[in-house]
């Protein structure tokens, strides 16, 4: 997955296990055609976006990284 | 300049008519012209199915109703039904770092597309992540 498009064109990746996310009230919901894509969704744009920055995470580099 | 008419008006008006009536008024509950609910054939579907998928076309509808306004513009998701994540099994992955002007900006655009304010992301087995892990360099743990 991280060798292919779009996530190949970043050099850092950001894991968040989606136990974490639910936790702190955010949705997951598969969308798209692609069987591994997912949106989190949320209903308050500041406060969505403020819970998703502080679910715990780690980054990590793409070993897979092409400009 | 404001424009007004006798109620008799809208209510001799054709259906289209008063749809948008309704929605000028405030209500967004059906705009001319556009449904929301399922058509008879979809619902005859979902009663054979189970009702299985049904929530998750009610998320998509409900996102859709609350993109208020711009309910003719937004484009309905795709919403898979059946796809259940493991809370500790599954890793949400997404391109780059958790920067709150970068998501701020995402989320917008997926609202002004679909209606719903979402952040795009990819989910992978956490046994498939240690392969990756072990390739990269360096690792930065955040709470």
């Amino acid at each position: 997955m991280a060798q292919q498009v779009p996530l190949v064109h970043f050099d850092r990746l950001t894991l968040v296990k989606a136990g974490v996310i639910r936790a702190v009230g955010l949705r997951l919901e598969a969308t798209g055609r692609n069987p591994r894509h997912f949106d989190i969704t949320f209903d308050e744009l500041d406060d969505g976006v403020g819970r998703l920055c502080r679910c715990e995470h780690v980054v990590v580099d793409n070993p897979y990284h092409e400009e | 300049m404001l424009l007004t008419c006798p109620l008799s008006w809208l209510q001799s008006s054709p259906p289209g008519r008063r749809g948008v009536a309704r929605m000028r008024g405030g209500s967004l509950a059906s705009p001319a012209g556009l449904s929301l609910e399922p058509s008879p054939g979809q619902a005859r579907l979902e009663r054979l199915s189970g009702n299985r998928d049904e929530s998750r076309r009610r998320v998509a509808r409900a996102s859709r109703i609350t993109g208020t306004g711009k309910i003719d513009n937004v484009k309905l998701r795709y919403v898979r039904g059946g796809d259940v994540l493991a809370d500790d099994e599954d890793v949400v992955v997404r391109g780059g770092e958790l920067d709150a002007t970068v998501l701020r900006q995402d989320a917008q655009r997926n609202h002004e597309v679909y209606g719903v304010y979402g952040i795009s992301v990819f989910v992978c087995a956490a046994s498939h992540l240690m392969r990756w892990r072990s390739r990269s360099p360096s690792s930065t743990s955040t709470a």
